[in-house]
């Protein structure tokens, strides 16, 4: 994975409650990833607010989401095909792999 | 110290001043980064900007003036801070409102991007 | 690669606490290294020696007192964090003339240089707040 000065952004929230996945976005550029965890998993989970604002830039972003934290809601079947489900390992792998981490909270 | 390199350090400031305290936590980080002479933007966004109004009083409900610090940060070498042009919109703010006595540059999400870009670490609350 | 991973929350208010315990078992098990692991703001609360949660529920302080422990790792309590939300060891019990001291043994009460030093020395800086 390329790790020429990209961002990986956590964010913990869904997007309903706290406008913290619209900044995540407004400051995410071209190849940053975005790895919702937590509540953060709600926004690609049937949240509409959510996947408005993460459709309006997808085709930029990577997106995953943490499979512990959809597991834990009972969300994992509920996830859309174009985000990617990774465990814990693969998040630190994530950290790695990106120049830094931005965590959105 | 164990490494002399100097660091790009960016702490964008996101909560308002006082019904958390985010505001006053990212400023003393801010205040020791500068102190460890690395190169430091400060960056407010989101409610965050409310931190930068003028006339705070918040004795009235027993709380610091994490404001009242923002003058001195050209000492510790922060010449300026960075604040969200679309943060200020979203909440009816002009840059005339703000701090008089604080260096502000209105920053459009490219530039901000670019801030992050220069970054080692950025620290985000 | 070397981290340095900040915990701004406290245990049980929300689940960031327990989200960084899992991220640094995650990244000791792959094989990487803790430079720091640095406690801020509420996050101080994860360095008590005094928490007695149900026994049908983690308990994280004591989970990542083990953590420490196992991996020798350097971690620090923000000295100003903890003193103002009572989160003392026997030298700030004793200066401030307090009969009892909570800090867990494996931390220790340090000021912000050792969290900005830690981000000049580590490869990766990870922070989880809430």
């Amino acid at each position: 994975m390329n790790s020429a000065n990209t961002t990986l952004h956590t964010v913990n929230k869904s997007g309903l409650q706290s406008g913290i996945l619209a900044s995540c976005l407004r400051i995410a550029t071209r190849g940053d990833a975005i790895l919702l965890i937590e509540d953060g998993v709600y926004a690609v989970a049937g949240c509409a607010v959510g996947s408005r604002l993460l459709e309006e830039k997808n085709s930029d972003i990577t997106l995953f989401a943490l499979r512990e934290d959809l597991q834990a809601r009972g969300l994992e079947s509920s996830v859309p095909a174009q985000v990617k489900l990774i465990d814990y390992a693969e998040f630190v792998a994530l950290t790695c792999s990106h120049s830094k981490t931005i965590s959105w909270f | 110290m164990s490494n002399s390199e100097r660091k790009t350090l960016t702490f964008i400031s996101r909560s308002s001043p006082h019904s958390s305290g985010k505001a006053k936590a990212c400023l003393d980080m801010v205040l020791s980064a500068a102190v460890f002479d690395q190169t430091v933007n400060y960056i407010f966004m989101d409610d965050g900007v409310f931190q930068l109004l003028d006339k705070q009083t918040p004795a009235t409900i027993h709380a610091r003036n994490v404001s009242a610090a923002f003058p001195a940060l050209a000492l510790y070498g922060v010449e300026m801070v960075y604040v969200d042009e679309e943060a200020l919109l979203d909440r009816g703010l002009h840059s005339d409102s703000l701090l008089a006595d604080v260096e502000i540059k209105v920053c459009s999400a490219q530039q901000i991007q670019a801030l992050i870009r220069q970054s080692e670490t950025v620290f985000n609350l | 690669m070397k981290f340095t991973i900040v915990v701004h929350s406290a245990p049980y208010s929300s689940q960031a606490a327990t989200s960084a315990w899992q991220f640094c078992n995650a990244l000791l098990d792959s094989g990487h290294e803790i430079y720091r692991l640095f406690f801020y703001q509420d996050g101080v609360h994860n360095t008590t020696q005094l928490c007695v949660p149900p026994q049908d529920e983690i308990n994280l302080p004591l989970e990542w007192q083990k953590l420490i422990k196992r991996h020798d790792i350097d971690a620090i309590s923000c000295v100003s964090s903890a003193l103002k939300r009572g989160i003392l060891d026997g030298t700030e019990a004793d200066r401030h003339e307090k009969n009892c001291h909570n800090l867990a043994d494996a931390t220790s009460l340090s000021g912000l240089g050792q969290l900005i030093e830690a981000c000049l020395v580590a490869d990766r800086v990870i922070n989880f707040g809430d």
